[in-house]
């Protein structure tokens, strides 16, 4: 976009001439998953789908994604690694 | 006086023919299982999975019946080493004393290693190999300070060690020298092979231990007794397998076995060690690694001998590096197997073969197999030692959900760059989605379209889904 507004001339142009499709979540998916997509899209952001991809309903961010994995033990929700069990 | 008498027992297996009578007896006894059930197995994976995983505490208890379980073990004719019994010995009484006087987690953990390094140091005569089985291996960690006690540790402990059982080396090896310098080619081949044999040693513990649980269906306390048996059969065939073996480690490298032999006693090793593991035995893991490393030099040295006699030189150096090497691939500990080797001979001469080997197989090993024959037993009860620990947020464990922020205005399709320039620079992200003209928000998935939800009115910073 920086490109398109260097020259003065694309002052007007309509913004969809310059949209890229950013890859999107879901919000089931896994946040390993989100940092995946995070990194291939290349923003500092991407949009989160419903489970059935009719409505946005959350925008996952670098900043946010950093924020809950530096959560505090108590506060974030995380699974438990098995227990070593006697065999 | 743990440490004495699971060392006594090994030594004294050690020291001659066993008596017959002993074989096969069923000799194992249930302790374990009904009083401690993590000293069945070979005791460093869980210490390992104790220090990474529980900060460091271990049942008292384990002490006492990993002793006993072991020494009846090894003494009993037990294809395994002591050193999977003594460092599980000495950190659960590191641990012990850690509860005692109610120390932080990371000195705990700290604590846990000094207790291994200790039971190294001393039932091996090693101190230095103590210091770094205990920071490799168990804290997995270099830290200047928790080296200062795990060095305090296994000083005390050798020093002690020394004074109730003499000042000799657990293994007495022969002084080798390099005499040609194609002699580090040879030893680069052997360390790859080692490498090799180190990760199968692994396959065939843990493939043998699945046929055990797989084969046994009578009560658990009984597998080793049943077991007992069919060992005894194995060892009363290949008398050189009873107990830790070290003597015949010694006569092996000392060049009086030919070559098939040398390989028979190899699978032998291999079988009997997975075998002692499998009907529910206690003990360790390096000393039958260092055998099969023997085994395969030897092996491996005579061959050279018979095609290259004139650069090969003597055969014992070969049996020497395998030791380490395949120790080095099994467990993937080349610091320890390095020193441990060199505190063995106290040969600084045959250092540099013995590095390049001990770290071709590592390296081997790590490309073959993502596991040594330490975390194999840990990923197989579903703990991965090298993922994130317990308490640190996971990035696999936590939806996308939980996390994301709302939705920022989007910017109408229609808008000019200008336009959409200023909204960009007052977001908070740098990037804004763009919405069609009936406000919807095309996308990569089937429907191509999804509503936009009206943004919340108050800025995203106050108004993200809180972690909490």
């Amino acid at each position: 976009m920086a490109d398109a507004l260097a020259d003065g001339a694309h002052d007007d142009t309509p913004v969809a001439e310059v949209t890229e499709l950013p890859p999107e979540l879901k919000a089931s998916d896994l946040l390993d998953a989100g940092l995946e997509v995070l990194d291939r899209s290349g923003g500092s952001a991407v949009p989160v789908l419903d489970s059935q991809a009719h409505q946005v309903v959350g925008w996952l961010t670098h900043q946010a994604a950093l924020t809950a994995l530096r959560a505090d033990v108590a506060s974030g929700p995380q699974a438990t690694p098995g227990e070593v069990s006697p065999a | 006086m743990f440490v004495v008498n699971a060392d006594t027992a090994g030594r004294r297996t050690g020291g001659g023919p066993p008596p017959p009578q002993l074989y096969g007896v069923p000799r194992y006894l249930s302790a374990v299982h009904f009083f401690a059930r993590e000293a069945r197995g070979h005791g460093v994976p869980e210490v390992m999975y104790a220090v990474a995983r529980k900060g460091g505490r271990i049942a008292p208890q384990v002490a006492a019946v990993k002793a006993l379980a072991s020494a009846l073990c090894i003494g009993g004719g037990g294809s395994v080493g002591r050193e999977g019994p003594i460092v599980q010995i000495g950190a659960a009484l590191g641990s012990t004393l850690g509860r005692v006087v109610k120390v932080a987690e990371p000195r705990m953990r700290v604590l846990v290693a000094c207790g291994a390094a200790g039971g190294i140091a001393a039932t091996f005569n090693a101190p230095l190999a103590g210091v770094l089985f205990a920071m490799e291996l168990i804290l997995a960690d270099f830290a200047a300070q928790s080296f200062g006690m795990v060095v305090l540790a296994s000083v005390t402990a050798s020093i002690i060690g020394r004074a109730a059982l003499g000042n000799t080396p657990f293994l007495q090896l022969p002084a080798f020298t390099v005499q040609h310098l194609w002699q580090y080619a040879l030893f680069a081949v052997l360390g790859l092979l080692c490498g090799g044999a180190g990760v199968l040693f692994t396959r065939v513990l843990y493939l043998i231990e699945d046929a055990c649980d797989a084969i046994w269906r009578g009560p658990e306390w009984l597998r080793p007794a049943a077991g007992g048996l069919l060992l005894g059969l194995l060892l009363l065939v290949l008398r050189q397998m009873y107990g830790v073996g070290y003597p015949v480690l010694a006569a092996e490298v000392a060049g009086t076995y030919t070559i098939g032999f040398l390989l028979v006693l190899l699978v032998g090793k291999m079988v009997a060690t997975s075998l002692t593991i499998g009907i529910g035995g206690s003990g360790g893991v390096f000393a039958p690694s260092l055998f099969i490393g023997a085994m395969l030099g030897t092996a491996f040295g005579e061959v050279m001998h018979l095609l290259a006699p004139a650069v090969a030189g003597p055969v014992g150096a070969y049996g020497l590096i395998g030791m380490g090497a395949v120790f080095a691939g099994a467990a993937r500990a080349p610091i320890t197997a390095v020193i441990i080797m060199f505190e063995l001979t106290g040969e600084y001469s045959i250092i540099l073969p013995l590095m390049s080997a001990i770290v071709l197989a590592s390296a081997f090993s790590r490309r073959i197999s993502a596991d040594t024959i330490y975390t194999l037993k840990l990923r197989r009860r579903g703990v991965d030692l090298s993922s994130p620990a317990q308490g640190t947020p996971r990035a696999d464990a936590i939806s996308v959900s939980k996390v994301m922020l709302a939705v920022p205005d989007g910017v109408p399709e229609s808008a000019t760059l200008q336009d959409a320039a200023l909204a960009l620079a007052r977001s908070d992200q740098g990037v804004l989605p763009v919405l069609d003209a009936t406000g919807a928000y095309r996308h990569r998935g089937p429907s191509a379209r999804a509503r936009w939800p009206t943004p919340w009115p108050t800025e995203p910073t106050t108004t993200r889904p809180s972690l909490r």
